[in-house]
């Protein structure tokens, strides 16, 4: 997965806010469908609490790989609630992680954007391969990695154009190490692509009507 | 015509797969054995923060407050057990 872990303070205070900015109108246009679109059920809301729940837990867990390393979910997090839910599920684990002292406060608006970029991505891929009949783990597994890859292009974007404070180092440098970065997660997005595979595979084929393109089947 | 979708999934899953695995490896060798905040630290030109002292459970530990993890962790496991008893999903 891919997530900022820099120091408050790392960002200036114009970056700060421009991403936090940028993040609240996304999650207002989300909060906004929900609203006037897309009315939110009794069982979305439960899968949400699940997804959030699951996420936060496992998003602290420190796993010995790599020299240390994180996973989050939002793959999974995408493919079963969609990027609308998904948003709201990651800004909630975020603050819940800033909270526990896990993550900068400042951050939260850069991070927001990563993990959205992850869970729309992967949700995006699991549904265009859908229409070339993959089978459930293979779609779910193609689409966590390649969301977690737009997730480290995100993070290394960011990065890039916010800079960092007080440090005088060329672009260069910064692109390489952050590169370095990126491919190692990219580790971990295998894992994570495993795991999504065999829940979404389980639930397709224990609660096949939480999925939702199994529910537009059966509305139609 | 399902096992050849099944067969090409693994394929292509697989193929991916390999591919981010090598590149993984590769970067791992150049970076050598780092906490996540560590790496970033370097990559940014920050002073390094040295991470270790708890080796957690073979190896897994928490991030941030556990404390406040496990009590964080129990309400949101609640809720869910309330939503999921109430809405009967």
């Amino acid at each position: 997965m891919a997530h900022i872990h820099l120091p408050d303070g790392a960002f200036s205070i114009q970056w700060i806010i421009t991403w936090w900015i940028l993040a609240v109108i996304i999650l207002g246009l989300c909060l906004y469908w929900l609203k006037k679109v897309k009315k939110i059920d009794n069982k979305t809301i439960t899968l949400a609490a699940m997804l959030t729940a699951a996420s936060f837990a496992i998003f602290q867990v420190n796993i010995p790989l790599f020299g240390g390393v994180h996973m989050t979910l939002t793959p999974l997090t995408g493919i079963l609630a969609g990027p609308v839910i998904g948003s709201i599920i990651v800004l909630i684990v975020n603050i819940l992680s800033a909270a526990i002292g896990h993550g900068g406060w400042g951050m939260i608006g850069a991070n927001l954007l990563v993990n959205i970029t992850e869970v729309t991505v992967a949700y995006g891929i699991y549904k265009a391969l859908s229409k070339i009949n993959l089978d459930t783990f293979s779609k779910a597994g193609i689409g966590t990695i390649i969301g977690l890859l737009f997730g480290n292009i995100a993070m290394l974007l960011i990065i890039l154009i916010s800079g960092i404070q007080g440090v005088n180092q060329d672009i260069q440098p910064l692109l390489y190490g952050l590169s370095l970065i990126a491919a190692v997660n990219m580790g971990v997005a295998i894992i994570e692509s495993f795991i999504t595979g065999y829940v979404v595979s389980y639930i397709k084929r224990v609660r096949p009507d939480i999925l939702a393109e199994e529910s537009h089947a059966g509305a139609k | 015509m399902l096992e050849q979708n099944n067969k090409k999934g693994t394929i292509i899953f697989g193929t991916i797969v390999l591919i981010f695995l090598a590149l993984c490896v590769f970067a791992y060798m150049i970076t050598g054995d780092k906490g996540i905040e560590e790496r970033f630290s370097n990559a940014a030109g920050l002073p390094g923060e040295l991470e270790g002292g708890d080796n957690g459970i073979i190896g897994f530990t928490l991030e941030g407050n556990n404390l406040s993890y496990l009590i964080i962790l129990a309400m949101g496991l609640g809720a869910t057990a309330i939503l999921y008893k109430k809405y009967r999903v």
